[in-house]
């Protein structure tokens, strides 16, 4: 299974009526409720059994986002839609039809949003319940089947027992000005007209809200918008360097509040900013596979714990057999060095003035968030446990994640990486110098800004991740830095953890996105700067184009 | 191990009556190819005729019958391949698409056996001849070809035969060698229209260097026939229906097998550079397997391999029956033992897993791979800078018949494109010397090939290590290396340290944008603690990042040994020799395998009643 985080993609959209809606929702839930309990009774054929278990979600989902180039809007994106899922299980919390992990859905994508009142919501559920209840009969009666011949070496069950929630208040939509996105992230694109350097300059601003109604067999009842942070921006630039390799580079941002988002002479700053990072990048040499000492920021510490660690301390993974279960029965030993802790908090709604987009009340299992020590001073405490159980951690801690689509599973929401000897930036530089001069080599890597990465965690493949900086120094041992481009950091997990020997006291905040088998989720990662001994960077793939022949005409 | 093998410039063990290659009476023969025109349409008239029993009825028959056809003799071979060559040389050309300035032509003659036996019952055998044409025509010339950047696997399929009909053998190469240059014309096309998009790329170099020595004539075969294989590997029945039989017969063995494949070859090369070239070679291996699972459901396969090339010297019943004991016991040792789990440790390397680790090295100093867009080119643009540590020195010497009085399967005189093999550095202290070199050059190195242009019969060639010698300035003895092994857990207060026996690469997704990394699984892995006891472990995996794993290599052992092997590759499946000693790694990662447990059977065995 390969796992992917995409750092600052576009989110997005704005302008919904905005008044409550409260009593629809409760309206619509007890819809959702009356057709639930009417499948748990009587669903059945033959002498097949009812549904132990049933979940139904309905998100209602709004986005909208706009993007522009040199001061013209390129393309606007308005979309409402709402998905109702339904999670349906048969047999028992001991057995049931869960497979490699999973229970049994169904959900459909409707494009346009139905009345809640009306007998149509009612016709959706009942027809996916129908359709979920047949494929999870059938998949119960195959692992059956299967557990003739294969052996269950441990004897876990398969969903955890686990009290109901209910929250059921009035919910307002974010306000949305799309006029005010528009203008906005036009003003801000013109700047581009300033960057000749720069093939091609987009800015996209976003919004994107949804609503969770969630009601299952157990009792539990929630109302509640799942998306935190309904707004963002994100500035990109592109260009081909002379030998017809692509470089870019970006900015982006995530807030709560429409008017937090950054202004159009902010934005022009960061436009520039990005483009003098393009016109750097162009110019500066394509670098060859090394092994070297590193000094990575706190964003990419952040991406690097995500995807060397995160990944594999999801419940999951320490269950399935087609996992390489890197870290099960680990609890209690030493796993990275003693001077980190490992904090998973999606309860946490703001660190240091940022709003965490990872951040959620409710998981998508109905279980309330919470704060989950997964390691404490280098030692395994913890995972990130959904319902379904693992060895010795039988019940949810609240982190089953899933985007409307998908089933849940244990997933990261708001992870920070706690330094507990953290030390100044200027002693963390110091630092790395020290440890290049003393490995005697010629030069360490500075890492910024780790965009994207991915992980590899099933059987049959290396469990190794790839981490892809958006900007990689050279730093000589007399403190020289240059720019070089072309290469993406590769590890396996176990060696480069061991190898972080000392982390800053600043903690970084950068909001994600993630996808893995539950979909994509909002994430964020909270990391100080570290310093790795040794890492080892590999080229990039290669996407080589001739650079344009004449110059663009915005620019004669 | 003993082989032996019949190439060019050595002294074949044994001379036979000289003949063509001959076929007992009455042996069941697939005949795939190269049949001849008579027979091809008697077969079309009876299939009218009978309908498909006849049909049927007629393969048995044909099945049956020995080869009659006459071959040509190789003076007839050579100068049929030549006149069809020489002529598409100067003629083949239409409209306004580039003309061919290079051609060879490689046409092997093959015979293959494979045979498996179980409980002593023979489960299976195929035996078949067949000649594999394989033409390359190039377009454009020495500087820009239509040579991909990116290695095409592409295998020759093309029908010829050479009987009596020396027309129709020129049909059939007039025929092949058309399709590859109007190949050829198409692939320069697109190969110009992609760099007037994209540009060149900073490592592009010239597409076929040219021969820097005289053409190697070579007209007669030093052995007259290559090994009658047929007569030799029927003889071989008996003992591998012996060893199967010791394979079976124990409780927990689910199932066994004891396989023996073997091929013999006579290749022909011509080119219009002047090649004219005549060689045979003969291989074996013989394969011993156990299957079963092990106490905690987890499938359990050991495995034996025995690889040669002189088919007078198969390995005896005795050596085979060391092997199974060896085997069986390996497999009980398995079935007792527990699950192999996630950790990081120091690591001891047996000679044979530093072979399978230093054969991993040397693909990714083949030189197609250093200019390949797909390619990760992890050693591009190092040469001389420092890429082992420096007590490592690497060598490639296909000159090499026999090392230690061992035979090397990866000998040969000269490579699949005429060049005669060189003994070359790759790595001298630790420093990047060379890359295995074909005919394609490499950026930044002299445009020379050195003789590693190897290739299956039915592939193009590829740079390809051929006997790998791996010679270390700090080597101790294996006691010592465990000794220092332990230090090493020690020193870092780990709970324990790993030894790996037997370790085999696991093919990986290798180009740019994918995870670069080395993985393998080994025949036995041990955790050692730091008071020396150890620990087998099954189903466990190493994995690393190449360039780290690599230099973390602390120390090697003075206990270097031949690995004979066939090793897959970009050109096939190639005898390969290895020369190293066990090493000591830094640090290895350690992932679980990817088996499933599986429910061990119910009822107990009938042998244990």
């Amino acid at each position: 299974m390969k796992r992917v985080i995409f750092l600052a993609l576009p989110a997005a959209a704005l302008c919904w009526p905005m008044t409550a809606h409260g009593s629809q929702y409760a309206r619509a839930l007890e819809t959702m409720n009356r057709e639930m309990q009417r499948s748990l009774k009587q669903l059945s054929f033959d002498d097949n059994q009812t549904p132990y278990f049933l979940l139904y979600r309905l998100s209602i989902i709004r986005d909208f986002s706009v993007t522009c180039s040199y001061g013209d809007i390129g393309w606007i994106y308005d979309l409402e839609q709402q998905i109702p899922f339904v999670e349906s299980r048969v047999g028992s919390y001991d057995l049931d039809n869960t497979w490699d992990g999973f229970a049994t859905a169904q959900s459909m994508s409707m494009g346009s949003v139905v009345d809640l009142d009306t007998g149509t919501l009612a016709h959706q559920f009942w027809h996916l319940t129908d359709t979920a209840y047949k494929n999870a009969l059938r998949k119960y009666l195959e692992k059956k089947a299967r557990l003739a011949q294969e052996l269950e070496v441990e004897s876990l069950p398969d969903f955890s027992r686990e009290e109901p929630h209910i929250a059921t208040a009035d919910i307002r939509w974010p306000d949305l000005d799309k006029n005010l996105l528009m203008e906005r992230c036009r003003e801000a694109s013109k700047e581009f007209r300033r960057y000749p350097e720069v093939q091609f300059g987009y800015v996209t601003m976003a919004y994107k809200s949804d609503i969770r109604l969630l009601v299952n067999s157990e009792g539990a009842q929630l109302i509640q918008q799942s998306a935190p942070t309904p707004y963002s921006f994100y500035i990109t630039a592109e260009a081909r360097a002379s030998d017809g390799l692509s470089v870019d580079s970006y900015r982006s941002g995530q807030v709560i509040e429409g008017s937090a988002l950054p202004y159009s002479e902010s934005l022009k700053t960061l436009v520039g900013e990005v483009a003098g990072e393009v016109k750097t990048l162009k110019e500066s040499p394509l670098a060859t596979p090394e092994v070297a000492p590193a000094l990575i920021d706190g964003e990419s510490t952040g991406v690097f714990f995500h995807e060397a660690l995160g990944h594999r301390l999801e419940g999951l993974r320490q269950r399935e057999k087609n996992e390489l279960q890197t870290f099960k029965g680990k609890v209690g030993e030493r796993i990275i060095p003693p001077f980190l802790n490992l904090i998973s908090d999606p309860s946490l709604e703001q660190f240091a003035g940022v709003a965490l987009s990872g951040h959620y009340r409710y998981d998508s299992e109905g279980l309330p968030s919470r704060r989950v020590l997964l390691i404490e001073k280098g030692v395994l405490k913890n995972y990130l446990m959904s319902r379904r159980p693992i060895q010795g951690f039988l019940n949810s801690n609240g982190s089953g994640r899933s985007d409307p689509e998908n089933l849940p599973e244990g997933r990261m929401s708001v992870l920070m990486v706690e330094p507990l000897q953290g030390v100044s930036d200027e002693e963390l530089g110091r630092r790395f110098l020290a440890e290049i001069k003393r490995q005697g080599k010629p030069f360490g890597f500075h890492l910024q800004a780790m965009r994207s990465g991915e992980a590899q965690t099933g059987r049959g493949s290396s469990q190794s991740f790839i981490s892809r900086p958006r900007l990689i120094y050279k730093v000589y041992p007399d403190g020289r830095e240059e720019l070089v481009r072309g290469l993406e950091y590769v590890g396996t997990p176990l060696v480069s953890i061991e190898k972080i020997i000392a982390a800053g006291k600043k903690l970084t905040v950068k909001n994600a996105y993630c996808g893995s088998s539950s979909g994509f989720i909002p994430v964020t990662q909270i990391a100080p700067a570290v310093i790795i001994s040794e890492i080892e960077l590999q080229r990039q793939s290669e996407d080589r184009f001739r650079p344009p022949i004449l110059k663009s005409p915005i620019f004669q | 191990m003993t082989i032996k093998k019949f190439q060019a410039g050595s002294t074949p063990p044994v001379r036979r009556t000289p003949g063509l290659l001959r076929t007992a009476p009455g042996s069941r023969i697939q005949v795939k190819n190269g049949n001849g025109p008579i027979k091809k349409h008697l077969l079309f008239h009876l299939n009218l005729k009978l309908g498909s029993w006849g049909l049927k009825l007629f393969f048995l028959l044909l099945c049956a019958a020995p080869i009659l056809q006459a071959e040509m003799p190789p003076s007839e071979i050579f100068s049929t391949m030549v006149v069809e060559m020489e002529r598409a040389k100067a003629q083949l050309h239409f409209e306004d698409y580039p003309r061919p300035y290079f051609i060879s032509l490689r046409a092997v003659k093959t015979a293959a056996w494979q045979q498996g036996f179980r409980d002593g019952e023979e489960v299976f055998s195929s035996h078949d001849e067949r000649w594999y044409l394989t033409p390359q025509v190039r377009v454009g010339d020495y500087l820009f070809d239509q040579s991909p950047d990116t290695w095409d696997p592409q295998r020759s399929d093309a029908p010829v035969s050479f009987s009596d009909n020396v027309l129709l053998a020129r049909h059939h190469i007039r025929n092949a060698i058309d399709d590859s240059y109007k190949q050829a014309c198409s692939l320069y096309l697109q190969k110009k229209a992609k760099r007037s998009a994209e540009g060149v790329p900073e490592y592009a170099a010239d597409d076929l260097a040219y021969l820097n020595e005289a053409p190697l004539v070579k007209l007669n075969p030093d052995v007259e026939p290559p090994a009658p294989l047929f007569e030799l590997m029927k003889s071989y029945n008996s003992v591998l229906s012996l060893a199967s039989k010791s394979l079976s017969g124990e409780p927990l063995i689910l199932r066994s097998l004891a396989r023996a494949d073997a091929d013999s070859r006579r290749s022909y090369l011509v080119t219009t550079e002047g090649v004219r070239a005549v060689s045979d070679t003969t291989n074996y291996q013989v394969y011993l397997s156990l299957f079963g699972n092990s106490q905690a459901g987890m499938p359990l396969h050991v495995m034996r391999q025995l690889t040669g090339y002189d088919l007078n010297a198969l390995p005896a019943l005795e050596k085979l029956q060391t092997e199974i004991s060896e085997m069986k016991k390996e497999f009980h040792l398995l079935y007792a033992s527990k699950e192999a789990k996630s950790a990081i440790a120091p690591c001891l390397l047996d000679n044979q897993s530093s072979a399978e680790l230093f054969l991993a090295f040397a693909a990714k100093l083949e030189g197609e791979r250093q200019r390949d867009p797909q390619e990760p080119q992890t050693f591009r643009g190092k040469i001389n800078q420092q890429v082992l540590p420096d007590f490592l020195t690497i060598t490639d010497d296909p000159m090499k018949v026999m090392h230690w009085e061992e035979p090397l399967v990866g000998h040969y005189d000269y490579d699949e494109e005429g060049v005669r093999s060189k003994k070359i550095v790759l790595v001298e202290k630790g420093v990047l010397k060379n890359f295995l070199l074909s005919r394609r050059p490499v950026k930044g190195i002299p445009v020379i090939s050195n003789g590693h242009g190897r290739a299956a019969p039915d592939q193009l060639p590829h740079a390809r290590a051929a006997n790998l010698f791996v010679e270390s300035s700090k080597d101790v003895e294996p006691g010592r290396l465990k000794e220092l092994l332990l230090e090493e857990v020690k020193k870092r207060r780990l709970p324990f340290g790993i030894r790996l026996e037997g370790l085999k690469a696991i093919p990986q997704e290798d180009r740019t944008g994918a995870h670069q990394t080395f993985r393998g699984a080994p025949k036995l892995m041990y955790y050692v603690y730091p008071n020396g006891r150890e620990e087998l472990a099954h189903h466990g995996e190493v994995v690393g990042t190449p360039i780290k794993l690599m230099q973390s290599i602390i120390a090697t052992g003075d206990d270097a040994e031949v690995f004979n092997m066939l090793r897959g590759g970009p050109g096939g499946e190639l005898p390969t020799s290895v020369i190293s000693p066990s090493i000591l790694i830094s640090e290895i990662e350690v992932q679980k395998g990817s088996s499933r447990p599986v429910r061990p059977p119910i009822l107990k065995s009938p042998l244990e009643e």
